[in-house]
């Protein structure tokens, strides 16, 4: 288990500087919640550690590796998965098949004689009844409820043994009960010394569930640390008032 | 009697051309025009090796489907980084350029003239030359295009090429090397569809470009769309009905030409049709 | 140095006669965002109603000129209001409405052949040649110098229109962004199907100037299309000048072609220039 480091990265998108110089480090075994306004970088921060946006200038650290370029099916090989804010589901596929597809082999030829699908279905069901999804299993995934679309997204992420996990607005449109059943989630791969990121806007459950806070405003590094102290700091509450 | 067994022949390949666009279009979402080329490669291969290098029918066609892989690694590495519109568009530009070589390359292909006197295949003593036989060999293959075109989709490799037709940032994300899986679904459809090429050189005993056009890259994606989108058996489905609509444009009587254009209109309004009333086919899964 | 010339100038006669189909597709594509194939048919019926009124009705030119352009208009509309403006409506995928405008060209393709033949036809009226200038050793026709003169004055009434009057700022804004245009007030709707008009009418008058110097044959139809999407890409998907710009480079590209290896290469030069700026310009060569 490893930590990642951010440093002095950069992330330009047409002349818009998204992610502005950023450092911090991000530990395991805590929760991380990463706030800020609207357009404050935090999404295209989370492109860029999955792979899905090209560093411009900066460096990642992960596991001692200095990472200056990462690709999106690279990710993985780094430990580090993702749920999407604007649910990325298969659509057309079944509940079943979304986790499967992602448990498959990597190789295009050894997914074609693939040996281990029998341990594959296990791990599946097993996701699947955690996340209350199991009896849905053969539905098409575009057939669910919003709520239930957004825990698939998160049993998918939770499918493959990761090091570093980044939550995109996981808690958004959830019903209570969901609600509960996600922190205990989080809680869980805390427990298991994981780097949990969480991007939040829900300043209640930020407070209950980080253990450490990030605030990002224009692409830059507002304020860090623990979420009493943070979310009283008067830059912060500017930052969100002004916008 | 005859007339069924024809009928049948020619039906089978075209079959095996739609389950090859299928492979490709169904569970990648993406629509290629140039699957005339392979076809035509897979007939001119066929044919010239048959003609001009006496090799048995069998390893002609084999040799077809192995340049069209080749072909199609080339053509599929280039095309990969195209999305979605612009791979048609990039799709119909390899077309021409293949159907250009056809027409223009008169020392080997006979330029627009073709090749004829193209023999029926025979293997081991057993000659495929009689109409019965010959349609027992097509069926024989369609079974096979069949069974693998199934078997590739129920494996892990066909869930991925699912994932990726459904949103291929996505499932990047999680450690797959999109290129990859696209390019080997591309070069195993495009060798089935130059497998038909063969085919249709052995049965037909005469080939020319005119036979390897958008136009018939437009009929097999009618096929695919009207009988339904990754379904193997809607391939065949969707064959079977436009086949039986061209036998029914002969049976009316119109003269030859005037009915292959009557047809071309058919077609094309079919594929706005099912655009607005299904739009994934009669029993297809996905719909673009 | 007078077959450069000549070279030169036939260039720039077929980059103006390219230049009317790549600048209305370009108009279509900024509002419209899909590659709308139909309207290789929208340019080919300009020449083939200006055929039937000048030569079925015996009318003058000049009825069959503006009759071309209104018939073009009206086909491009009605195009667009029985498919595109449906499906759009109910948020069908680009490739749905491409594969729509797949079969939209093929049917009328293949009706237009049954009307007209599949042979090439000329427009010019039976008894009289263009009148030829000569300057020195370079030949040029009435035709064409009249085809220049209007692509030039097109493409400056067009960047007018676009800069300085509202027809223009409301398209630059659906180019933009749709649905940002709705709110601030504009009926999209009404204004995409006077674009739609508009762009129909200036593929129509293509469609003549081409048939006045070159004749028409149906199978031009895809041919140009694809090369005025290629002119269109090459001087940057959706920007109108640029479009005017990449139609001459693609005709200059072509002539140099055909100048160093021959006629039949002319084809497979403008579809491969099409993939090589997929590959690595697929932005084009103008700044957005």
């Amino acid at each position: 288990m490893s930590a990642l480091e951010i440093k002095n990265l950069h992330k330009n998108f047409g002349g818009v500087r998204a992610v502005d110089g950023l450092s911090f480090v991000l530990t395991p075994g805590k929760i991380t919640g990463i706030i800020g306004p609207n357009g404050s970088g935090k999404s295209t921060l989370t492109n860029v550690l999955s792979g899905m946006a090209a560093i411009d200038s900066g460096v990642l650290i992960i596991g001692g590796e200095q990472i200056t370029g990462l690709k999106s099916y690279e990710a993985i090989e780094f430990g580090i998965t993702r749920t999407f804010q604007e649910v990325r589901l298969f659509e057309q596929i079944t509940v079943l098949d979304n986790i499967l597809v992602v448990l498959t082999e990597r190789g295009v030829f050894k997914s074609l004689r693939s040996a281990r699908g029998k341990m594959h279905e296990v791990r599946a069901q097993e996701i699947l009844e955690r996340i209350g999804l199991w009896d849905k299993r053969h539905q098409l995934a575009r057939q669910l409820s919003y709520g239930q679309r957004k825990l698939l997204e998160i049993g998918r992420t939770l499918a493959i043994e990761a090091d570093i996990y980044l939550f995109d607005e996981p808690f958004a449109g959830l019903a209570a009960s969901m609600v509960k059943m996600l922190s205990e989630i989080l809680i869980d791969l805390r427990a298991k010394g994981k780097v949990v990121v969480l991007i939040e806007h829900n300043m209640e459950l930020i407070r209950s569930l980080a253990d450490h806070i990030v605030v990002m405003d224009n692409g830059q590094l507002l304020a860090e640390g623990a979420p009493a102290s943070v979310l009283s700091q008067h830059n912060v509450i500017q930052a969100y008032l002004g916008k | 009697m005859s007339y069924l067994i024809n009928l049948a022949s020619i039906f089978a390949i075209y079959a095996i051309l739609a389950i090859s666009m299928n492979s490709i279009t169904g569970y990648t979402g993406l629509v290629t025009l140039a699957h005339a080329a392979f076809y035509g490669i897979g007939a001119y291969t066929t044919a010239l090796l048959l003609i001009h290098g006496g090799v048995n029918f069998f390893v002609a066609m084999l040799a077809g489907i192995f340049l069209a892989g080749v072909v199609a690694l080339l053509i599929g590495s280039v095309m990969s980084k195209f999305r979605g519109d612009y791979y048609i568009l990039g799709s119909i530009g390899f077309l021409y350029i293949i159907n250009s070589i056809m027409k223009n390359w008169d020392s080997v292909t006979g330029g627009p003239l073709g090749v004829a006197g193209i023999t029926r295949p025979a293997l081991f003593g057993v000659s495929f030359a009689e109409n019965l036989p010959f349609l027992l060999l097509c069926l024989t293959l369609l079974i096979l295009v069949y069974w693998l075109a199934k078997w590739i989709v129920s494996t892990p490799f066909g869930r991925v090429l699912k994932a990726i037709r459904e949103d291929e940032e996505a499932i990047a994300v999680f450690g797959y090397r999109t290129k990859h899986f696209k390019l080997l679904i591309f070069m195993i459809g495009c060798g089935m569809a130059a497998l038909a090429g063969g085919l249709f050189a052995g049965y037909i005993r005469y080939i020319d470009p005119s036979t390897f056009t958008i136009v018939d890259s437009v009929f097999m994606l009618a096929c695919i769309i009207v009988g339904g989108l990754a379904n193997v058996r809607g391939a065949i489905l969707g064959t079977a009905i436009l086949v039986m609509i061209i036998e029914f444009s002969r049976l009316i009587g119109l003269p030859a030409d005037v009915a292959a254009q009557l047809r071309e209109v058919i077609y094309g309004v079919l594929l706005i049709v099912m655009m607005f009333w299904r739009p994934q086919g009669l029993i297809g899964e996905y719909k673009l | 140095m007078a077959l450069v010339l000549q070279l030169v100038v036939a260039a720039l006669i077929t980059g103006a006669q390219y230049s009317f189909l790549a600048m209305a597709f370009s108009l279509q594509y900024s509002v419209l965002k899909f590659f709308n194939l139909s309207l290789a048919p929208v340019f080919m019926s300009g020449a083939y109603i200006f055929i039937a009124v000048t030569r079925f009705l015996k009318m003058p030119a000049l009825i069959g000129f503006c009759a071309g352009i209104i018939g073009a208009a009206l086909l491009g509309w009605l195009l667009h209001i029985c498919i595109y403006e449906p499906l759009r409506k109910r948020g069908s995928s680009n490739m749905t409405l491409l594969v729509g405008a797949i079969g939209a060209m093929t049917a009328l393709q293949a009706f237009t052949i049954i009307g007209f033949g599949s042979e090439y036809q000329s427009l010019q009226p039976a008894t009289s040649q263009w009148h030829v200038f000569e300057f020195g050793s370079i030949t040029i026709t009435s035709v064409q110098i009249v085809t220049i003169a209007v692509s030039i004055l097109i493409f400056l009434s067009l960047m007018l229109i676009s800069r300085k009057t509202l027809f223009g700022k409301a398209t630059r804004a659906i180019a933009d962004d749709e649905e940002v245009a709705k709110i601030m007030g504009l009926n999209t709707n009404k204004h995409l199907n006077k674009v739609v008009l508009l762009s129909s009418a200036l593929a129509g008058l293509g469609g003549i100037l081409v048939g006045l110097d070159l004749g028409m044959s149906p199978g031009y139809g895809l041919t140009s299309i694809i090369l005025a999407i290629t002119a269109a890409l090459i001087g940057g998907m959706g920007i109108t000048s640029g479009a005017f710009l990449g139609a001459f480079f693609l005709s200059f590209a072509e002539t140099a072609g055909v100048g160093f290896l021959g006629g039949e290469w002319k084809a497979i030069i403008g579809f491969s220039m099409l993939i090589l700026f997929l590959i690595f310009k697929p932005q084009g060569i103008l700044k957005q």
